[in-house]
């Protein structure tokens, strides 16, 4: 709970300083959504026959697996009441997969730099091949290396930021709707149904409700 | 005239009328175009305009580019005069500077686009060619396009070349011309300005972040590269092979921007008319999304693009999109059939469209908003964007669905077509000046529909895409006083055909 508190004093009420926090979180949730789509091209190696390890291939899963709950969140956004239950439970996993993401991330460095990344082998010997004017119009091996560790960082940081966004706009909008009903009558008429369909649309919101209570229980 | 009134022309024209004109009520201008020929017209109204920041922010921006183009194009120095001269007489006519004045931020990318291969190398940074692929493992733990281009055959050749070589080119006009024709007046200007703002931010991301892509690294793997080496087709080369031309090989030997793999420009274009097309046909999403997913794979298995310059491309659209949506796109009503159709333009309240306004107080101010058209679930009026099809849109549906002239008449005559009005920043207050309705001859079979109404219709001025709450707006009231109607003398068709509108 310490660590709660101390959060709070950290998240932001504006998106950069300056914009309403819920355009923060559609272009966070749009950016996340665009970026998990990877993982479906990526699980494609399966057929195509690329190599992948253990890792990648859950990687590439997890990513399918985010893509769904990322696409409910966004386009209920603004959609009352159900947006409380959806923005909580992408809340929940957007959280988890920055922690995911950044362990991977870390993974994915030393998988490049350790299997990839020959050009020191290759470049000390064809550089002197062409003439200083070309030699110089290719970037630095200090350059290349100075682009992808600052952009891996600045994006690591971008990332949790993201983060801290998402969690404030959820803390705020489970603030203002403590004690009311986060489902709609349709709604639960939809999951009374029988059938198979029914059922699977009753756990996800068992799941959704999980998640609201978590995060409000967390924040109180 | 004699052209005009010949069967070549009256035929589609009436057509034209039936389904789309017939739309219009009397005395409502909005949605029409100017057919002036007068430059004193737009002279006027440039000088007698109040600029405003965002404004002269966005000339500037555009002009230095241009400049930029103009000085280091190698060209014979008249021979560029004489080119600029006509594309400023296209500016100062009103019938072309419609069109033009909002498509500057096209044309100002095409021009820089096609003479970015004449920027002095010296000028140019150096070309990165492993970043990239660096990026690419550690962001998505693999190089997508090699686990998309392990196999390849004739016929995922032709799956591939379909979006990536015919689709992407020809999209963007189907995209333009459906909003022109389906979407609130006005729209075609966001999406001109969004679709400029993109391609051009991303061809000087190109230029400044030169980079090479994945057919670099399949072909000279990653030794450095530089800017006297030509382009290649990648995956491109065995469709020339296949039809025995050369429709792609020299074209991308010669290209202008050779390592301007990121961002890419084809996941931007097709992002960008995904999300136009979602917020105009949203009942169609999936297909959309479907055509962008589509030509993502083309992108990597082409060998034209890691997965990290699509995305790129894609958060660029993404961002400039919705920089649009708030800033200038009209709000789409579901409800009306198409651009003759509006007699108001309103757009999202920022403020107001916040779902962490105030809950319970909006919760129940929606609720007698829309009591009577949405049931349980409540969706800010200003919201009215979906980039995937969802609950709202399912409410939506049976208007959605059928989205026509009968339904559009029909919603046409409530008296709360004005949805959510606290919550749209209407633009109406700022019209040009009354319109004359008794100037307009009376047709029977259109209903009375309200004078509050009347009063929003307005053409707003060429210049106004960037600035709507600009006061002075009476100044372009002259540029848009024709239409089409006056034009062809003939009668209309509505009284020959059944008409089977709502009444």
């Amino acid at each position: 709970m310490a660590f709660a508190t101390s959060l709070i004093q950290y998240l932001p009420s504006k998106f950069f300083g300056f914009l309403p926090l819920y355009i923060g979180v559609e272009l966070i949730l749009g950016f996340a959504i665009l970026n998990k789509a990877g993982g479906a091209y990526g699980i494609v190696s399966i057929f195509t026959g690329h190599p992948i390890n253990f890792w990648q291939w859950l990687y590439n899963s997890l990513a399918i697996a985010t893509l769904p709950i990322y696409i409910s969140g966004l386009s209920h956004l603004q959609i009352r009441p159900s947006n409380v239950r959806k923005i909580s439970i992408s809340c929940l996993v957007y959280v988890a997969d920055t922690v995911i993401g950044i362990l991977y991330t870390l993974y994915f460095v030393y998988f490049w730099f350790s299997n990839e990344d020959d050009i020191s082998e290759t470049e000390g010997t064809r550089t002197k091949d062409l003439p200083p004017d070309l030699a110089a119009q290719s970037a630095s091996a200090g350059r290349e290396l100075f682009i992808t560790t600052g952009s891996t960082i600045v994006l690591t940081v971008l990332r949790v930021y993201f983060t801290l966004v998402l969690v404030s706009f959820t803390r705020t909008l489970l603030k203002q709707t403590a004690g009311q009903r986060l489902v709609a009558d349709d709604e639960e008429d939809e999951f009374n149904k029988e059938g198979k369909v029914a059922r699977v649309k009753k756990w996800i919101f068992g799941l959704e409700i999980r998640s609201s209570e978590i995060l409000s229980d967390y924040f109180t | 005239m004699s052209l005009l009134r010949s069967p070549v022309v009256q035929k589609p024209y009436q057509l034209f009328h039936y389904y789309f004109l017939s739309e219009k009520r009397p005395g409502n201008t909005l949605s029409d175009l100017s057919f002036e020929t007068n430059p004193k017209l737009t002279i006027n109204q440039f000088l007698h305009r109040s600029w405003s920041y965002r404004e002269i922010l966005h000339y500037s921006f555009l002009s230095s580019i241009i400049f930029f183009v103009f000085i280091i194009f190698p060209a014979n120095f008249f021979l560029k005069l004489l080119i600029l001269s006509a594309f400023i007489t296209c500016f100062i006519i009103p019938l072309t500077s419609q069109f033009f004045v909002h498509a500057l931020p096209i044309f100002t990318w095409l021009a820089l686009f096609f003479s970015a291969g004449k920027i002095p190398t010296s000028w140019k940074p150096a070309i990165s060619v492993k970043v990239l692929p660096a990026m690419e493992t550690i962001l998505y733990g693999d190089n997508l396009s090699n686990v998309l281009a392990t196999i390849t055959s004739t016929l995922l050749d032709i799956w591939a070349w379909l979006p990536y070589g015919l689709l992407h080119f020809s999209a963007p006009f189907v995209v333009a011309a459906f909003i022109f024709v389906f979407a609130p007046p006005t729209s075609l200007r966001s999406y001109g300005f969004a679709f400029g703002y993109m391609n051009l931010l991303g061809v000087m991301i190109q230029i400044l972040f030169p980079a090479a892509p994945p057919w670099y690294k399949n072909s000279h793997g990653l030794e450095p590269a530089n800017y006297s080496m030509s382009g290649s087709p990648g995956g491109l080369a065995r469709i020339d092979e296949l039809l025995g031309v050369d429709m792609y090989t020299s074209t991308f030997s010669n290209s202008p921007v050779v390592f301007g793999a990121f961002p890419s420009l084809h996941s931007g274009c097709s992002v960008m008319d995904v999300l136009f097309l979602c917020w105009l046909f949203p009942k169609y999403t999936v297909l959309w999304w479907g055509y962008a997913s589509w030509l993502w794979w083309s992108t990597m298995y082409l060998t034209h693009h890691y997965f990290i310059d699509l995305i790129g491309g894609a958060a660029l659209s993404f961002i400039v999109f919705n920089y649009t949506k708030y800033m200038h796109l009209p709000v789409i009503n579901h409800k009306l059939f198409c651009r003759w159709s509006y007699t108001q333009i309103e757009r999202i309240d920022i403020i107001n469209s916040d779902p962490l306004l105030n809950y319970s107080a909006n919760y129940n101010q929606v609720e007698d908003i829309e009591m009577g058209t949405v049931d349980n679930n409540h969706s800010l009026p200003g919201a009215n964007f979906s980039y995937f099809y969802n609950k709202s849109v399912a409410n939506d549906m049976p208007r959605l669905g059928s989205r026509s002239r009968q339904q559009s008449r029909a919603d046409l005559s409530e008296p709360s077509l004005a949805v959510g009005t606290s919550r749209l920043r209407s633009t109406s207050s700022l019209s040009l000046g009354a319109h004359n309705e008794e100037e307009e001859p009376a047709r029977d079979d259109v209903e009375t529909f309200s004078q509050s109404s009347m009063e929003h219709s307005s053409v707003p001025s060429v210049f106004d895409g960037e600035n709507y709450n600009n006061e002075r707006r009476n100044i372009s009231s002259n540029a848009s006083n024709s239409s089409l109607d006056e034009l062809i003398e003939e009668p209309t068709p509505t009284n020959n055909k059944p008409d089977t509108r709502s009444r």
